[in-house]
């Protein structure tokens, strides 16, 4: 893979919250106009990955090792100039919580308007707002001259998300981070989110990383998936071998988990025993392994990683990857016989 | 809309029924006796007697609440037992020196304490530290004290700038009345040597009195602004790529600062009873200094004039303040022409 081509390279990212290391070694390779999706329960640190590649770590986190390209160019997290040059212009986010994302006192108008101006000074308040309004029409907002002057109260949840879609497309940016964008949304309004996003990064050639806890949409949406456990990616594989394909034990569990798939396996719903260690104290070797019936004794002295197949793009950390795999093929088969 | 203006009507008449009473029973509990002020210490006790009889003091306090009540509301304020002055002229004409100390204390309490607030929570470590320290040691400051310092160092040491002697120097005329503040009066007049002198008088009070409310306000706009800084917004600004300072100043001062305008009236509480002490120290001829004398000398209607004004005042601040808070917060503005689709 050729690293100019790529629109987001991570290659070996650590970060760290004072003494504790929360991410400890992840390697991210996004092709132009991918989706891939960073799944994981909460506290693996997908969140933490992705206000990294931001430059917008909460109070005390750093970036201790490794290095980000975002299109080709390496960031340089130390300058905050050429980061503010960076953000909403390479690389643009969509957050969690589309009730607090927006300033509660700023009119829309002027909230879409602050994305784009400050990334074209030379555009006349006449063409910004002539812009704002074509990204609100892109984003499905009835009305978009009209709305320009309302607040955020004034607006649905969904509308609200649509709007933080329009500020991350406003410069068309090479990669688009969304942390969760359909958590605080109902099921109806969350469908449809996605569906706006997808159309909107396929014609714009965005990459997308959407980090979410729900597996459902990254297998509806995305093109691969990595599975994130205590600060590690422990797994990626493409998303039409998720299910059947699973190598290493946590996706194995986490698909199980699922309660769709958990009621049509076993009867009732599965649950991984335990839970993942704290940061302070992650033990030697697999981070899953305390918790994990396939561990073996080599599990607890180092991690392993297992490329799957030939085109590198499926690769889990796990030793007894290839069992795990025949396991997950076996269970896929023995489900499409039942429903043969 | 008119119901809740009704509302709020009633609970402005009710706070001010309150607190008439309150300050008329506590002001007649107070040992002494007014009438023994008006003959003099050497007169008779029957003297005395005759003097109670007749300004009602003997009448049960229901009955002198009553006639006072109604007395005050017709505009007659009664008249001071000391000087004999009509109260309402004594207030009306020392009005103006407590307003101008007070206005311009509160510009210079606001200013101080929004560029401190913010530089504070913008770069916290030390700033936060030290504006942290500033606002606790400025709250427990008293004000006469602080006035004294101020008179020593500035005035005193320095040489700077004159001593407590009023609003003017004596040998300069006050400039016509428009607005009874020195100042802009005599701007309007195109007395600058006035003016200056009126300005050059008014700095030291003015910060003496500006401090409590200036301490009260940067611990209320640090308290703001930390929180504010937390909130996801922040980030999605800081994600469009506008700098941490432009996304402080835009975002997180004007989120912090509309909780603030709630606070008008206990920030108005603090300039009026700090007018008291320093105008007394600063030799200002306001109202504050007439309340001094007047609790000296038992004046009960000088005494409970300003207490009634006090309490008309706080109730007017803080309904401004709701009102400015409906007009600049876009979550409590009323929309004009109905439900916008």
């Amino acid at each position: 893979m050729n690293a100019e081509q790529l629109a987001l390279d991570i290659q070996h990212l650590k970060i760290s919250y004072g003494p504790v290391e929360v991410i400890r070694g992840v390697d991210i390779q996004v092709q132009p106009g991918e989706k891939i999706g960073i799944v994981g329960e909460s506290g693996s640190g997908k969140s933490t990955v992705a206000l990294g590649v931001m430059g917008l770590l909460a109070e005390g986190g750093r970036i201790t090792d490794g290095s980000i390209s975002i299109a080709g160019k390496p960031v340089n997290y130390e300058d905050e100039k050429r980061l503010n040059a960076m953000r909403g212009k390479d690389v643009s986010l969509v957050f969690q919580d589309p009730l607090s994302s927006l300033d509660p006192v700023k009119s829309i108008g002027n909230q879409i308007a602050e994305a784009i101006r400050w990334h074209n000074p030379r555009m006349s308040r006449r063409e910004i707002r002539d812009r704002a309004i074509q990204l609100l029409t892109a984003v499905g907002v009835p009305d978009p001259a009209g709305k320009l002057s309302q607040y955020p109260h004034e607006y649905s949840g969904g509308m609200r998300q649509r709007v933080l879609i329009a500020i991350a497309i406003a410069n068309d940016p090479a990669v688009l981070i969304a942390d969760e964008p359909t958590t605080a949304l109902d099921v109806t309004t969350q469908a449809q989110v996605m569906e706006l996003l997808d159309s909107l990064v396929e014609r714009l050639g965005i990459a997308v990383v959407l980090v979410t806890h729900d597996i459902g949409v990254v297998a509806e949406f995305c093109d691969r998936v990595l599975v994130m456990y205590s600060g590690r990616v422990v797994e990626q594989v493409r998303v039409e071998d998720i299910f059947d394909r699973a190598a290493h034990p946590y996706t194995a569990a986490l698909l199980d988990s699922l309660p769709s798939r958990a009621a049509e396996a076993h009867g009732e719903l599965k649950w991984i025993p335990g839970s993942p260690p704290p940061m302070t104290d992650v033990p030697p070797g697999c981070a899953f392994a305390p918790r994990c019936h396939w561990a073996v004794e080599e599990c607890s002295v180092q991690p392993a990683a297992r490329v799957i197949d030939a085109q590198k793009l499926h690769t889990a950390e796990c030793h007894r990857a290839e069992e795990v795999q025949a396991a997950s093929r076996q269970a896929g088969g023995e489900k499409e016989a039942a429903h043969a | 809309m008119l119901r809740s203006m009704m509302e709020r009507l009633g609970s402005v008449i009710i706070t001010l029924l309150l607190a008439s009473i309150v300050s008329f029973v506590i002001l007649r509990a107070v040992p002494g006796d007014p009438a023994r002020t008006v003959v003099g210490p050497l007169a008779s006790d029957d003297a005395v007697a005759a003097v109670r009889q007749q300004l009602g003091l003997d009448d049960p306090l229901p009955v002198q609440y009553w006639n006072y009540i109604t007395q005050f509301l017709s505009g007659d304020w009664g008249y001071s037992y000391s000087n004999g002055a009509d109260v309402a002229t004594v207030i009306a004409a020392r009005m103006p020196a407590t307003l101008e100390l007070a206005f311009f204390a509160f510009l210079i309490a606001v200013i101080a304490a929004l560029v401190i607030a913010t530089v504070a929570s913008y770069r916290r470590g030390v700033f936060g530290i030290v504006s942290k320290l500033l606002a606790i040691i400025g709250l427990g400051t008293p004000p006469f004290w602080l006035g004294l310092m101020l008179i020593i160092v500035f005035s005193l040491g320095l040489g700077l700038l004159p001593g407590p002697s009023g609003r003017l120097a004596g040998f300069l005329e006050p400039p016509p009345q428009i607005t009874g503040f020195y100042t802009i009066d005599a701007l309007f007049a195109g007395d600058f040597t006035a003016f200056s002198d009126a300005l050059a008088r008014l700095i030291l009070p003015a910060c003496a009195l500006a401090v409590v409310p200036g301490a009260f306000l940067v611990r209320l706009l640090v308290a703001n602004q930390s929180e504010v800084m937390q909130a996801p917004f922040v980030t999605v600004v800081r994600a469009k790529g506008v700098s941490r300072w432009i996304t402080h100043l835009r975002h997180v001062v004007h989120n912090a600062l509309l909780p603030t305008i709630g606070s008008a009236g206990v920030i108005l509480a603090t300039l009026i009873t700090g007018s008291v002490m320093v105008e007394t120290i600063y030799d200002w001829p306001g109202i504050g200094s007439t309340l001094v004398n007047g609790i000296q000398r038992q004046d009960f209607a000088v005494v409970q004039a300003f207490i009634l004004l006090s309490a008309f005042l706080y109730v007017l601040a803080n309904l401004a303040a709701d009102l400015l808070l409906e007009l600049v917060d876009p979550r409590l503005r009323v929309r004009a022409g109905g439900v916008r689709a």
